[in-house]
């Protein structure tokens, strides 16, 4: 088995390959999501937030003044510093309160505990009966004044909270770094999952499918891909399968045609040698012959030998420029037929009788103008004849019949051989009709002859068939259209005729 | 006795060549232009030697030398065969062909006089079992 070489390269390293850019996508999308996410909780959670410290802080406020009240006309005239701790101890109850301070109606600072930031209040505020809550510059409540009553229900104090919007930044930021570090860590997990999954689904068959890929390009086009999926890889695969089929298919038809060609230079070769060996054998035994019949016998067979092996030539190049070369330059004429026919039937007649068949031609002399290549035509015939006598056992018949229908006319040649099977007939035109099996060598199959006078005469805009019965004899017919009298010749700008062809 | 010779060739010209050659030798020959006929001859004749073109009308030479080699077929065959053809085989053919035949012979490398002295040589040295048994009965 041939092996054919594989190109298999090396495959390029991946870089950025699909893993990176999946992850690199999904982290952006992410990212953005989580960022948009993130910034909308802390913004609902830090107003929840300070929602609640507010409240807690009036709540505190509420329940704390009297208490600090009591305190304040208790411990007034004594100093502040037992204000101070009952106060200290008041305030630690609630973390947003940043000062607690007394004032008499008028407004007048009487007490506060953080003495570097003393409130500053309205005698409206400080002497209404209730609470009043002041809102600073961010919209939320930076104070709170809250009356105070003594037991006997007189109103000479009220009780000052400061809320420190500080502490409740630090809470909000407290908030949105649990967020951020929250959705840090859904990110990582989610990377980790992406990076997981596209080994999963994406890069695994992928790799399986290259991996096979590559055993097919190694020269093994036995090799399927498995297709496990109904997704974009299955159908990646069924491509590789396909182009896979298709591979092997051309190298079938290629190996087809290499056999082909071998068993045609086989052919050509045994072609060539027959008719030199026997050019070659009567020259050697003519140098001892005395007798001049023995002689002229041999000098003709070598002429019909020479013949032959010019045929043979001739069929060769005619293949080879029609088939290869694409050449059209026939430097075709107009002619008479009939009389280029005779010239033929004269010259097959001496060999027929040489050879011992009967040769019975059916021409007239009416003239039939054909516009043709003679050489070509010529072998084209002849290559019909010669098949004829080939297989025609000797004492048999060969006729030659020309006819015309006013535009075709009809080239006839038949015999009495052995005759073609039904099944070799629509092989006989082809270039290597040969047997199927290499081991078998169809008789009637070993020249190209045949192929060589269809190509012709279709190149001729005419038509070559054959009809046999096998063990009675064919007959072969070719038909080339007339030229019709005052027309001018198919083509005649390519070839003038009568002109210098 | 002259040797006999049977040599199965279908193309005329080359078979009364080397024919009339061997014959002024003074071989005694019997060319026959078929395939079938020639294997039939083969098998019912005795002759010395036969000499098998490859490509023959209705039946291969392959396919005569394996008919003349298979003792069913041709249990009375033993003579020598020496192939005779212009046909380049290729070479898994060739070495059935050695297995088969004696002697392979290119018809384009060897003219009929060289033939008649490679004949009369490879007479000599090969024991013909066909033309011993004649004797023997």
């Amino acid at each position: 088995m041939t092996s054919y070489p594989s190109k298999a390269s090396a495959q390029p390293a991946i870089r950025f390959g699909l893993r990176f850019k999946f992850l690199l996508l999904i982290s952006l999308l992410f990212i953005l999501l989580i960022s948009g996410l993130a910034v909308y909780l802390v913004q609902t959670g830090a107003d929840n937030l300070r929602h609640n410290l507010e409240r807690e802080a009036r709540s505190f406020a509420t329940l704390a003044t009297g208490a600090i009240g009591d305190t304040f006309v208790l411990y007034q005239d004594s100093g502040t510093g037992r204000i101070d701790r009952e106060v200290v101890r008041y305030a630690s109850l609630d973390s947003v309160i940043s000062n607690i301070s007394v004032v008499d109606l008028s407004g007048k600072l009487l007490y506060t505990k953080n003495r570097a930031r003393p409130p500053i209040v309205s005698p409206a505020s400080a002497a209404s009966f209730q609470p009043v809550y002041i809102k600073g510059p961010s919209g939320a409540v930076s104070e709170i004044i809250y009356p105070y009553f003594e037991t006997s229900g007189a109103h000479r104090y009220s009780v000052i909270y400061d809320i420190s919007s500080r502490e409740i930044d630090a809470q909000v930021q407290k908030e949105a770094k649990g967020v951020a570090i929250l959705a840090t860590a859904a990110l990582l997990l989610t990377i980790v999952a992406t990076y997981f999954l596209i080994n999963l689904f994406i890069l695994r068959p992928i790799r399986q499918v290259s991996r096979q890929a590559s055993i097919i390009s190694s020269g093994n086009l036995e090799q399927q891909i498995a297709i496990n999926s109904h997704d974009e890889i299955a159908q990646l695969s069924m491509a590789v399968n396909t182009m896979t089929d298709s591979l092997k298919a051309s190298i079938a038809e290629l190996r087809e045609l290499d056999k082909m060609k071998t068993e045609f230079m086989m052919i050509a070769s045994h072609n060539l040698r027959t008719p030199l060996t026997i050019i070659n054998g009567y020259v050697e035994s003519a140098e001892k012959m005395t007798n001049l019949e023995q002689l002229r016998k041999a000098l003709e067979r070598i002429s019909i030998s020479s013949k032959r092996l010019g045929v043979f030539a001739e069929d060769v190049l005619t293949i080879s420029r029609f088939e290869l070369t694409g050449d059209t330059d026939l430097h075709r004429e107009v002619i008479d037929l009939t009389d280029f026919i005779h010239n033929i039937a004269d010259e097959f007649g001496r060999i027929t009788e040489q050879q011992d068949r009967h040769f019975i031609t059916y021409l007239d002399n009416r003239s039939r103008k054909v516009y043709l290549s003679k050489p070509h035509i010529r072998s084209a015939l002849w290559n019909i004849l010669d098949n004829a006598l080939k297989f025609t056992p000797e004492g048999g018949q060969i006729s030659l019949k020309l006819t015309d229908n006013g535009q075709q006319t009809q080239v006839a040649v038949s015999d009495s051989g052995i005759g073609i099977s039904e099944e070799e007939l629509p092989k006989l035109f082809t270039k290597f009709h040969r047997g199927t099996s290499t081991m078998r060598y169809d008789y009637a199959g070993t020249g190209i002859g045949l192929y060589a006078s269809k190509l012709i005469v279709l190149r001729h805009g005419g038509e070559i068939t054959v009809s046999s019965q096998p063990g009675k004899g064919s007959l072969f017919t070719i038909s080339l259209p007339l030229v019709v009298v005052d027309q001018a010749p198919p083509n005649p700008s390519a070839n003038p005729p009568g002109g210098v062809a | 006795m002259k040797t006999r010779l049977l040599f199965i060739e279908d193309e005329p010209f080359i078979a009364e060549l080397y024919a009339q050659v061997m014959e002024a030798a003074n071989y005694e020959v019997k060319i026959i232009g078929d395939g079938v006929e020639g294997l039939k001859a083969a098998q019912k004749e005795a002759f010395d030697i036969v000499l098998l073109d490859l490509m023959l009308p209705n039946m291969p030479g392959m396919d005569i030398l394996r008919a003349l080699r298979d003792p069913e077929q041709s249990p009375n065959f033993h003579a020598p065969v020496i192939i005779l053809t212009n046909l380049d085989e290729d070479d898994l053919i060739k070495q059935e062909i050695n297995k088969l035949a004696q002697v392979y012979l290119t018809k384009a490398d060897i003219s009929p006089r060289q033939l008649v002295e490679y004949l009369q040589k490879f007479n000599k040295s090969v024991p013909i079992q066909g033309a011993q048994q004649p004797a023997a009965s």
